[in-house]
């Protein structure tokens, strides 16, 4: 349950960060300009997580899912300025 | 306006957020331990193996004896039942600071040979009330304040970039911008763990603050706090018989707890109770049936369930998580640790801000040095903790204080060596021998753990031991990187 959202919020926030222009500029990506229907997925995988960890056990779902979110959110920047830092090296 | 508002909080930010900083690293890395404090205790007394029997409640009686010794002794003995935290059975009792713990065969009874030791407690003790009793209580209540301005400045700073931000790390930018972006990725993201840490921390310490006497006598009180004790009459050892067979009462107190809720067995003069596991839910209820220690005849079944008592229950059910899985425990731990690198990060860019003007001062060499002796220090005097624990011989009398007293030991020695460092404007030769020093004791606690712990292999299952290890090694690695990257 903890792993499957922790997955639901790695592509929201991952989708979050394609979409950024500022964490696009910082890896020297040139603009991905997603379909709208992918631009979605930053907002429906956290709620697909959230509503997984409500149906697997109500009591400790607020917790797991924010504290998923910021495990979430640690794992994607350094993911992201790792592939910032491989990108730099090829140019 | 707005900008006028922003620096504004800028400077409550900085001053506030450095001079509680360094005490709450401190308060934040001994929380994120105490997530763990039962598994570490496990760690600290490796002649228990890993794995036990199933639990047999006729063991209980086995222990009276022990209990029995505490009690003529004037403790206030408890006896921990098995869990899935800790497959044993243990007797243990306060000595003003720890719970010093002796294990037990759960399915014998037969007691185990393990050394004495502060035990992962320690930690717990440390992180509310720094071993100062109620000056630290109030002390830590007060920087737990003090962290809720810091967050609130923090956000209004921060909150242009709240969003844009939130996944921009560049390790490699210059050294400014790099820990500013470390230190907003252990912020924002954290942002509910440790708002919630601080309310529901502060708030269950709120009588320091706000004690229910007045001020003034409260205030005397602090001043003089044995002034009432002096008038006591010193308590007399008294024989306390403990009649009953504990088995039968365990099967009595089940029928209101429910089966396999019973956390723990408490002694007390007039009773003994047997209380709800905290692991039983949010609420940390301490809900207890007690019976006679004479006869073993019922006497009360305890559950305060008031609005106002549920509240403090769900304060401390949410605090010391204690309720948790394993899962969740290691994203408290997680988020407690990255709360520490929140604050070590804001130190160093405090310092790295002023340097430039304020550098030769004596009041940033001093603010230094301070930072030296809370950062690295504290964590060197941590893992002196765990060295000490494995190195020091087993049969040392009072064993547990001496390893409290290398832990304090250690980190007077660092920060009074860091101390020296700054004010002889040699602050980078500080950070980097202090560093290299916990370099040094998290890689080598992995080997130190191989060769101090009977029965010990390279292919057992992942235990507290692996786990342990694994997060020294960590600390070392990250310790290292960081004195690779210094420049002298």
């Amino acid at each position: 349950m903890l792993i499957l959202c922790l997955v639901f919020w790695l592509l929201g926030l991952g989708l979050q960060a394609a979409c950024e222009p500022k964490m696009l500029r910082f890896a020297r990506l040139p603009d991905l300009t997603l379909p709208p229907s992918v631009r979605w997925g930053r907002f429906i995988f956290p709620l697909l997580g959230l509503v997984i960890v409500f149906w697997s056990n109500p009591v400790v779902a607020i917790f797991v899912w924010a504290g998923t979110f910021s495990l979430a959110a640690v794992i994607v920047a350094i993911v992201w300025a790792s592939l910032a830092r491989v990108l730099e090296s090829r140019r | 306006m707005q900008d006028n508002l922003r620096t504004r909080m800028g400077w409550l930010h900085a001053w506030v957020g450095f001079i509680a900083g360094l005490l709450l690293f401190c308060v934040f890395v001994t929380g994120s331990l105490s997530v763990f404090d039962t598994e570490l205790t496990r760690w600290l007394q490796p002649e228990v193996p890993p794995q036990a029997p199933a639990f047999s409640p006729q063991v209980l009686d086995r222990t009276l004896p022990t209990v029995r010794e505490l009690l003529q002794q004037g403790e206030k003995p408890f006896i921990t039942l098995p869990s899935s935290r800790d497959p044993f059975v243990r007797v243990q009792h306060h000595d003003g600071y720890e719970f010093l713990t002796v294990p037990y065969n759960p399915q014998t009874g037969e007691q185990l040979q393990a050394r004495d030791t502060a035990g992962g407690k320690f930690f717990y003790d440390l992180h509310y009330t720094l071993r100062t009793g109620l000056y630290g209580e109030t002390l830590i209540a007060a920087a737990g304040l003090a962290l809720l301005v810091t967050v609130g400045s923090g956000i209004i700073i921060h909150l242009r970039g709240l969003i844009s931000d939130l996944l921009l790390v560049r390790p490699f930018a210059a050294r400014l911008r790099a820990w500013l972006d470390v230190h907003i990725l252990a912020s924002v993201p954290f942002i509910p763990f440790v708002i919630m840490m601080a309310y529901t921390g502060t708030f269950i310490r709120t009588r320091t603050l706000f004690p229910p006497v007045s001020y003034i006598s409260s205030i005397q009180n602090f001043v003089s706090p044995h002034r009432a004790t002096e008038a006591e009459p010193p308590e007399t050892k008294r024989d306390i018989p403990i009649g009953p067979s504990l088995p039968p009462l365990l099967d009595v107190a089940e029928k209101t707890l429910g089966k396999g809720q019973t956390g723990f067995i408490l002694f007390l003069p007039n009773s003994v109770l047997f209380s709800r596991t905290d692991m039983s839910g949010p609420l940390l209820t301490r809900e207890h049936v007690d019976f006679s220690p004479v006869d073993g005849h019922f006497l009360r079944h305890v559950l305060l369930s008031t609005p106002v008592t549920q509240t403090q229950q769900l304060m401390e059910g949410i605090h010391y998580a204690r309720w948790t899985g394993t899962g969740l425990r290691w994203l408290y731990f997680l988020s407690g640790a990255m709360g520490a690198i929140m604050f070590a990060s804001g130190a160093i860019i405090f310092l790295m801000k002023r340097r430039k003007v304020s550098g030769k001062r004596v009041m940033f060499r001093v603010a230094e040095g301070l930072t030296i002796g809370c950062i690295p220090g504290f964590l060197l005097a941590t893992l002196a903790f765990f060295w000490a624990n494995r190195l020091l011989p087993t049969s040392l009398p009072a064993r547990h204080l001496a390893e409290v007293h290398c832990f304090f030991a250690a980190w007077c020695l660092s920060s009074t060596a860091g101390m020296l460092w700054s004010l002889l404007h040699r602050a980078l030769p500080g950070w980097k021998i202090q560093l290299s020093a916990l370099a040094f004791l998290g890689v080598l606690l992995t080997p130190l753990d191989f060769l101090t712990r009977p029965g010990a292999s390279m292919l057992h299952a992942p235990t507290v031991f692996a786990a342990t290890d694994i997060c020294a090694l960590l600390l070392g690695l990250a310790s290292l990187q960081m004195v690779r990257r210094l420049r002298c």
